[in-house]
This record gives structure tokens, C-alpha cells and sequence, in this order.
């Protein structure tokens, strides 16, 4: 892969967190204060969904070329965005028991991005000799 | 706390999850199929209902509860697709991923308690 392909692959992959993070954001914006299918509600949801897919299709663009061994971790940042938006944005009151909770989410799903990563590329990326696991 | 809004969250949960099996479930099956095969096999349109339905139950659960409480708890989803596919598709769960499931379902305990 070149590397401006390579280049490309990365900004769409952020580009999918983005997106796909501020799609949740909007969505949540639009549902929040609406009482009745009007025009005006239906225009936000539309709006929302259209940057979510947005996500969606930088995605796949960025699935074309990068492994998703690589991918799929990355995608574990929504959780970040989303909890910064919830208490910036919408002013959510979040306590430190469920602030705990996000973290251990986050640290799952990171966890079962990287048990496929050990599995199928043994991390030639961090400049270390891939450890033996005894699996496989 | 009214509980309806967390059962819709667990409905949508579980609409992931067996959409997502059955949808891997049909890839399976026929691996090589064309884009008409495909658009004519039932997994694939049991896939898409779970999806839209899973969709709409998201608007209304989004609706009701707080986002820093109702995003993390879909992550519930990534926690039980591997328990499900070990189930159902026979496939192995690694060491890290047991790990991962232990860490997610602690969290999501922890994130659903107001």
C-alpha cells in the first residue's frame, strides 16, 4: 500500500469515529425534545442519520486497505467521544460508579478487538517479538 | 426508576445479537453467492428486520434515558456476541475475549445504576 493510500485509510477510520460519534450525539439531540412526528423532528432525525452514515461509509473506506485487527480497536474511542458529548453538550450528571463502568466497557471492548489482533497478526506494529500464547 | 426504557435497551441487545449470527449464519452457508443469491436467502432479511426494528426501539430508548448511561450499555452487545456465537456457530472464545466479556458485563452493571 502506498503510503498516501495509507494516509487516506487512517482519516477515513477517524473520520468514522467522528461521524459515527456525532450521529449518536445528534440523534440523541433529536429524540430529546420531541413530542410529535412534525416536519422539524423529522428533519433533524434525517440530518443525524445521514452523518451517522456518513460513519458507516468512512468506515468501509477505511476497511478497504487497513486490517481490521487495527480497525476495530480504534472504533472502542466512541465510547470517549460519546461520554465527553453526554457531559459537555447535554450536561448529563455522570457519578464515578458509572464512570468506572465506561472505562471497564471500554477496556472490554478494546479487550475483544485485541484477543482477534494476538490471534491473526502477532503485533509486528510494536516492535517487539510476538509473545507465544499457547493458543493455536 | 422506570424500567420500561431498559427493556427496550435489552430488546435492541438481543435484536443485534441474533441479527448479527444470522446474518453470519447465511454468509456461511452459501460463501461464494451472487448479490441476488443473497438478496433471496432468509438470513440476510431476518438480519435487516432485526436491524430497522433494533433502530427504532434505539430512538425511543434514547428518548428516556441519559446517552452516558444508554451507549455503554449497548456495549452489552459486543459482551454476549461471542458467548452466543460460541453457543450457537460453534466457534471458540479466545483468552482474551473471556476477559473482555467478564470487563464488559462489570461495566454495564456499574453504568446502569442511577
Amino acid at each position: 500500500m502506498n503510503p498516501l493510500s495509507r494516509y487516506f485509510s487512517y482519516l477515513a477510520l477517524f473520520a468514522s469515529v467522528i461521524f459515527g460519534s456525532a450521529g449518536q450525539l445528534l440523534l440523541k439531540w433529536s429524540v430529546s425534545g420531541a413530542h410529535s412526528l412534525d416536519w422539524l423532528f423529522l428533519l433533524k432525525l434525517g440530518g443525524s442519520l445521514a452523518v451517522y452514515a456518513l460513519g458507516t461509509v468512512n468506515w468501509l473506506l477505511a476497511l478497504r486497505s487497513l486490517k481490521l485487527s487495527v480497525a476495530y480497536p480504534l472504533t472502542s474511542l466512541n465510547y470517549v467521544v460519546i461520554l465527553v458529548g453526554s457531559v459537555f453538550i447535554f450536561k448529563e450528571t455522570i457519578t464515578w460508579w458509572q464512570l468506572g463502568g465506561v472505562a471497564l466497557i471500554f477496556t472490554g471492548v478494546l479487550s475483544i478487538a485485541l484477543a482477534h489482533t494476538e490471534e491473526k497478526v502477532p503485533a509486528p506494529s510494536l516492535g517487539r517479538p510476538a509473545p507465544n500464547t499457547g493458543q493455536e | 426508576m422506570n424500567n420500561l426504557p431498559w427493556l427496550l435497551l435489552l430488546g435492541v441487545v438481543l435484536l443485534g445479537i441474533v441479527g448479527q449470527l444470522t446474518l453470519k449464519y447465511g454468509l456461511q452457508q452459501n460463501k461464494s453467492a451472487s448479490l441476488v443469491v443473497m438478496l433471496r436467502s432468509w438470513p440476510l432479511w431476518v438480519w435487516f428486520v432485526c436491524y430497522v426494528a433494533a433502530t427504532g426501539l434505539w430512538l425511543m430508548v434514547l428518548r428516556e434515558l441519559p446517552l452516558h448511561q444508554a451507549f455503554p450499555a449497548l456495549g452489552l452487545t459486543y459482551g454476549l456476541i461471542p458467548l452466543a456465537s460460541a453457543v450457537v456457530l460453534k466457534e471458540r472464545i479466545l483468552f482474551g475475549q473471556w476477559w473482555g466479556i467478564a470487563l464488559i458485563i462489570t461495566g454495564v452493571a456499574l453504568v446502569v445504576q442511577s
